[in-house]
């Protein structure tokens, strides 16, 4: 079993959840948010982003709009829509309960 | 210099030089790969290319054209898709950003010894470095031939600079499932271009015939296209190893003195002054034959590894192929300067005899003369060591006096009239007398050991009234004898004949 699966595993549902409550303080470029997830060192590369951008847009948790860039092509600005912050509630109370569930089990290990 | 492309990313038109696109190319294309099953795929790759197109408007501020270190450091952010930590299944992870479509053999610098030969066919057939180490080693001890392969190994392997040809240089063992694949590959490319023209085909004319035809043919294009790259491989493993046996054995035989060769090369020992082959000619001869043969190895070479041979190379062994006339064409007018010249050596011995006929015959030493090196008739042989001349010929004509002598008559060439008589006093023949037998020798040896077209004429001379028996063995010997009966020599042979005025006269004839 390798340490990066099991790594990759645990962050591949936190990181949707990262993405909207980056989202959840304005609109961002894909740009700001990697900026973002990389200092949290949540993601390595940037090509992890854009499939997840997608998978949320599709799922209608996330829009975006054309925005006219003078450095290249135009830029797609995404913002959380109304599911997307439904959901993000729903997950911020998910990951509350892992955390606390996660803080329980691995004090349990300690005290021992 | 680079010859560069156009690519149009997300809109915006780059200049990129043709080995970054490659890799770029590669990149995208592993990229569609992953995300085929992924319901927005097209969205997703125009994302990530947009973003790529950034990247590159980024670093173009003081340069036109992206270059393939543009092209890995933005790949490297981007990332490849093993490292996306998503859901999709693949059936083979790639393990590297750049796809490695098949091995290519590189000379590997970082774990050279000289060139990095060595490290590279290790890399290559995957098989340990120490190996190729030892056998260039023993190869250069052994025989010559080791050395001049390595050097041009040297100089036709490219060595692994870029990080692309790096794995290229490690990729995955060339086999047929290998080729498969790559052929494979090629199908796939080709079956998404059939799509992509059946869009337009349907668009345009709705006419499913058309796109039917054109997918057969295309199919079958590609197939013969991988056939024949198939082939061009085969063939170019052929040839370079056919190419390499050869070049080993001639220079291994040219630089070792042509020992391997024994029996031929004695012929030169023979023929030139210092009795070996002059270097200057060696080093023709080599260059000669062997340039077109590395040129052979290198055309399969280019057919299986696609390496290109840095121009200057190309007129580097133009120029040598030239050398090599040079040097051939002076060394052969060395040769021909030592035949130049021709001189006449002319000894004669009395014989004593009291008897009025004289049987001649040829003495039967039963010698078998091999490795006979064939002149204008003339023929000379190394044998025990001696140069051996054979090819006489003999006259019989009357005496001016009452005495029997033989007169030999020897021919040489030299580079000037007297070595070519030296060559021709050289010339040593023997015959025996026992009673009324006269026994010549088969052969004449060259003291000097070096041939120089020496012939040898051999004329008896007897006093009118003697009579001469010529024996069935003097058939290679006698030479246009003139006799009344006008016979030919063959036909005298086996008969008395008796010296009269106007010639030899058969008396035992009916």
């Amino acid at each position: 079993m390798k340490i990066e699966n099991t790594q990759s595993q645990m962050r591949k549902g936190i990181l949707e959840y990262c993405i909207l409550s980056i989202l959840k303080n304005g609109e961002a470029y894909p740009s700001d948010i990697i900026e973002k997830l990389k200092k949290a060192k949540m993601i390595v590369v940037e090509g992890t982003l854009y499939p997840l951008l997608t998978r949320l847009k599709n799922a209608e948790l996330l829009q975006y709009r054309w925005v006219e860039s003078s450095a290249g092509p135009p830029r797609k600005y995404y913002y959380i829509t109304k599911k997307g912050n439904t959901f993000l509630l729903e997950l911020d109370n998910t990951w509350k309960d892992l955390a606390k569930a996660v803080r329980l089990t691995t004090k349990t290990k300690k005290d021992e | 210099m680079n010859k560069t492309v156009n690519i149009n990313l997300a809109g915006m038109v780059f200049h990129i030089n043709e080995d970054a696109f490659e890799i770029l190319k590669n990149y995208l294309n592993t990229l569609k790969n992953h995300f085929k099953n992924e319901e927005s795929s097209d969205e997703i790759l125009k994302d990530i290319e947009g973003r790529m197109a950034e990247l590159f408007a980024e670093r173009l501020n003081k340069k036109e054209a992206i270059y393939i270190t543009d092209v890995e450091e933005v790949t490297a952010i981007m990332g490849n898709p093993s490292q996306y930590d998503d859901d999709i299944q693949h059936e083979e992870i790639q393990e590297n950003i750049l796809r490695v479509k098949r091995k290519r053999i590189f000379r590997d610098e970082e774990e050279r010894m000289i060139g990095g030969v060595c490290s590279g066919l290790a890399h290559y057939f995957d098989i340990n470095l120490v190996w190729f180490r030892i056998i260039f080693l023993i190869l250069l001890f052994t025989v010559g031939g080791g050395f001049l392969m390595y050097i041009i190994l040297w100089i036709a392997i490219p060595s692994a600079k870029t990080t692309a040809e790096k794995l290229e240089m490690k990729g995955k063992k060339v086999n047929i499932s290998n080729i498969e694949k790559n052929i494979k590959d090629e199908l796939n490319n080709l079956e998404q271009k059939v799509k992509d023209f059946d869009k337009k085909v349907t668009a345009e004319y709705g006419s499913k015939v058309i796109n039917f035809i054109k997918k057969i043919t295309d199919l079958f294009i590609c197939l013969f296209r991988g056939l024949f790259k198939f082939i061009g491989s085969c063939f170019g493993v052929f040839t370079v190893i056919f190419g390499g046996i050869l070049l080993f054995i001639i220079s291994s035989v040219l630089l070792s003195n042509g020992d391997i060769f024994l029996e031929t090369s004695q012929i030169f020992n023979y023929i030139f002054e210092a009795g070996t082959i002059p270097n200057n000619l060696k080093i023709g001869l080599i260059l000669f034959i062997g340039i077109p043969i590395i040129t052979v190895i290198l055309f399969g070479l280019k057919l299986i590894n696609n390496t290109t041979i840095h121009s200057n190379y190309k007129i580097g062994m133009v120029c040598l192929w030239f050398v090599s006339w040079v040097l051939l064409g002076s060394s052969g007018t060395n040769i021909a300067k030592d035949f130049s010249k021709k001189a006449k050596n002319i000894t004669t011995e009395t014989i004593d005899l009291k008897n009025d006929t004289l049987y001649l015959s040829v003495a039967d030493n039963d010698r078998n003369f091999d490795n006979i090196f064939d002149a204008k008739g003339f023929k000379v042989s190394p044998f025990e060591s001696e140069l051996i001349g054979i090819g006489m010929r003999l006259n019989i004509i009357h005496s001016n006096s009452s005495s029997i002598n033989l007169v030999k008559e020897a021919l040489a060439f030299g580079k000037d009239k007297q070595a070519a008589k030296r060559s021709a006093e050289a010339v040593n023949y023997n015959f025996k007398i026992e009673n009324a037998d006269m026994i010549f020798d088969d052969f004449f040896s060259i003291t000097t050991q070096k041939w120089r077209r020496q012939e040898l004429n051999i004329t008896l001379e007897i006093p009118f009234g003697m009579v001469v028996f010529l024996d069935h063995s003097l058939v290679d010997l006698i030479y246009d004898i003139k006799n009344q009966e006008n016979m030919w020599d063959y036909d005298m042979l086996g008969h008395y004949w008796k010296m009269e005025k106007d010639g030899l006269s058969c008396i035992s004839c009916e």
